[in-house]
């Protein structure tokens, strides 16, 4: 390996002295600055609507009266390293109710003025490195071999003490540090937007992330330089193996992962929406009918109620005489069970209809593991916390335990009944009995206790730290196609 | 010294390319390997450069077997190609100054290389111009140029003067002489006939890979080469009509 110092620094100077290199700085200067603007601004957007709907949130959770009407709206705060890896952070929802009888179900809360502009919003950083540096990586070296081979400067090179090896070895070298100027560029004006910006501010540990996410576009990169030589190795003449890297590259960003969805979802079908739809109507039909012949067993006698409702499906009870009450009373014992075991019901219709799509989606992966621009988007989206697993899966089911402890909470207060849980003191509570009776004072003051709820439980949720074992594949690609470039750059025709 | 022992190529199509060639070129010795395209000549360079490996036999670069130490054995040999292009978007200096580096030249100066070029006639003025801006000829001279830089003790030329004008094929041929004074064996393939006559210590032609014919400088000055070749050209064209 005495030349292969030489041999890189020739490779690198010859690639920065390059048109194709310039063109490339520029191209990448252009869409870096226009998407990752894109991205800070849809992001400062994203957190403003956050910070608005939490306060709004927190201030409607204290507004509950009663258990059914304890619906807790949990919003979850924008990721900043989405500017990076969008990933699934706004495809997977951004908030979820928190109500007694019906799951957590993330839903999307923000509005696109215009939808056009999506487009721009869903393409990240990592998507920058993905699909741009990689199309211009196989073009600047899709070449480099074939081309000397064509101009014969290739036999020059090999009639001096020059292994084929350390040849192969400082064109991937030096074409890898030559791609690295625009992936820094890429880099260094997402970061310099995120500093600068007053909205976003980054933890250590991110812009640890932030490296961490370098580092895969780099592996990633490297992946595209190798096939790119390796091609340029085997393939005769330059023009043929720039062609080559073309449909190689076109393969493996576009028509294979589309081909594999196209296929698995053709194979592995899923149930259509309006069959889940039909089923939960049944269910409610079901259920409501149980409820209907419940109102009918419970003798309804002389009760006066204005502005009035009541029960697990309802939820207050602003005026009634005695016997509505004690009739609202029964029905609540009566319904509540039926409530709860129909939701449950209707909960695992939509968890088995959801199980189904993960089920496409997993069979789908498997088909796509191989793919580096696969490994890329997956290993970065982990990196970023901004993965399908952890933004639907793992943000699910902490909603969930969420729920669950809430459940619990409400029954800790006795709430399944008619206890209240507002925060109003007793002193304003009192003033709407005016106009009752004595007995109905009583009465009402009984269930309308106000409840402290300022101890219920809050909502807090953390990602946790996963290793991108994509990233880790990357790496092993890598390795394989070094050796593979070698492999066949050793039996290849220099002349 | 360059030596060829029963070198023998067959292609994976089975063609026989080079047929048990036989040859020896001592220091000092320019050697002319003529042959209509698809004779052998480049195929014989290229086994000496182990850019093939043969089928049969062996090729020496200074004693040392160019198949069983392929490395060692291109320290004692420089190569000129037929069409130097080399790196366009450096300048001439800097052409010299990479393939200097791989040929083991490290410590030369910035006035070294200008005075290789001097001696192998390029102006000035283009020393520190961009390659893609020069002619064939001068392309030439920089590949001759690196070759002389390396100096090594064999120089193995494919056809180097096809396409120059007269001019510079002529100055061309003068530095291989300059060479050959210095004790460098030459092996030059060319279709040349005219310049062969002019500089060349022996000629070998040949047909369908096999060296049909050598002769020395007194021997082809009086036996009229052009009559020679020609003979077996017209033989190769009945042949194969």
């Amino acid at each position: 390996m005495k030349n292969f110092k030489t041999l890189l620094l020739n490779e690198f100077m010859q690639q920065i002295h390059s048109f194709r290199f310039v063109l490339t700085l520029f191209v990448t200067f252009v869409v870096t600055v226009v998407c990752v603007y894109v991205q800070v601004v849809d992001f400062a957007d994203r957190q403003q609507t956050y910070q608005a709907e939490q306060t709004k949130a927190i201030d409607k959770s204290k507004q509950a009266r009663i258990y059914s009407e304890f619906n807790v709206p949990v919003f979850i705060k924008p990721n900043p390293l989405s500017i990076f890896s969008r990933g699934f952070d706004e495809k997977a929802g951004n908030y979820a109710n928190i109500s007694v009888f019906e799951l957590p179900e993330l839903k999307s809360s923000s509005q696109k003025s215009n939808p056009f502009m999506e487009i721009l919003e869903n393409f990240d950083v990592i998507n920058i490195v993905e699909i741009i540096l990689s199309l211009l990586a196989l073009f600047i070296v899709g070449d480099v071999i074939s081309g000397e081979r064509e101009n014969e400067t290739l036999k020059l090179v090999f009639s001096n003490q020059v292994s084929r090896t350390e040849y192969f070895l400082a064109k991937y070298v030096g074409s890898l540090i030559t791609l690295v100027i625009p992936l820094l560029m890429v880099f260094l004006i997402t970061s310099l937007f995120i500093t600068f910006h007053p909205l976003i501010m980054l933890t250590g540990l991110q812009w640890l992330k932030i490296l961490l996410l370098f580092f895969s576009g780099f592996c990633y990169l490297s992946v595209f330089i190798l096939i790119g030589l390796t091609i340029s190795a085997r393939v005769f003449p330059a023009a043929k193996a720039i062609i080559v890297c073309l449909v190689v590259w076109i393969t493996t960003v576009n028509i294979y992962p589309n081909l594999v969805n196209y296929t698995v979802s053709s194979l592995v079908k899923i149930p259509e929406t309006h069959q889940l739809t039909a089923e939960i109507k049944q269910l409610n039909d079901e259920m409501q009918k149980k409820i209907d012949e419940n109102e009918k067993e419970v003798p309804s006698g002389p009760v006066t109620c204005s502005n009035c409702s009541f029960g697990p499906i309802t939820s207050m009870i602003f005026l009634g005489n005695k016997d509505f009450v004690l009739r609202a009373e029964k029905l609540n014992a009566l319904n509540l069970p039926i409530h709860f075991e129909y939701q449950g019901k209707i909960n695992a219709e939509k968890k088995r209809f959801k199980q189904q799509l993960f089920h496409q989606q997993k069979t789908g992966s498997y088909f796509l593991q191989l793919l580096p621009n696969f490994q890329l988007y997956n290993g970065s989206s982990i990196i970023a916390s901004t993965d399908f697993k952890s933004r639907d899966i793992v943000l699910h089911n902490s909603l969930e335990i969420f729920r669950s402890n809430t459940m619990d909470y409400i029954k800790s207060k006795d709430g399944f009944g008619f206890k209240f849980f507002t925060p109003m003191k007793p002193e304003q509570l009192r003033n709407d009995f005016n106009d009752y009776t004595k007995e109905e004072k009583d009465l009402y003051s009984n269930y309308k206790q106000p409840l402290d709820i300022s101890d219920a439980p809050q909502f807090y949720f953390k990602y946790k730290l996963k290793i991108p074992v994509d990233i880790l594949f990357l790496v092993v690609l890598n390795a394989i196609f070094i050796s593979l470039g070698i492999r066949i750059f050793t039996h290849a025709r220099v002349h | 010294m360059l030596q060829a022992i029963d070198l023998t190529k067959r292609y994976e199509d089975q063609q026989l390319a080079l047929d048990a060639l036989n040859l020896e070129i001592k220091e000092g010795e320019i050697f002319f390997l003529l042959g209509a395209n698809g004779a052998g000549k480049t195929t014989t360079i290229n086994l000496f450069l182990n850019f093939i490996e043969p089928t049969g036999g062996k090729a020496l670069i200074n004693g040392i077997d160019v198949t069983k130490e392929p490395l060692e054995s291109k320290k004692y040999v420089s190569y000129v190609s037929e069409n130097v292009m080399l790196y366009g978007n450096f300048t001439a200096r800097q052409n010299l100054d990479f393939f200097a580096k791989l040929g083991g030249k490290t410590n030369l100066t910035r006035e070294d290389y200008y005075m290789r070029m001097r001696e192998v006639g390029l102006q000035e003025e283009a020393f520190e111009k961009k390659l893609k801006t020069f002619s064939k000829g001068m392309r030439q001279k920089v590949g001759l140029t690196i070759a002389i830089i390396k100096d090594a003790p064999n120089i193995l030329l494919d056809e180097p003067t096809a396409g120059l004008d007269p001019k510079a094929a002529a100055e061309l041929l003068q530095i291989l002489v300059n060479q050959k004074r210095q004790g460098k064996s030459i092996l030059m393939c060319t279709h040349d006939i005219f310049r062969a006559k002019n500089i060349a210590d022996r000629v070998g032609i040949m047909k369908e890979g096999r060296l049909v014919m050598v002769r020395t400088r007194e021997e082809f000055l009086e036996d009229d080469l052009e009559k020679i070749y020609m003979n077996y050209m017209q033989e190769m064209v009945i042949e194969k009509v």
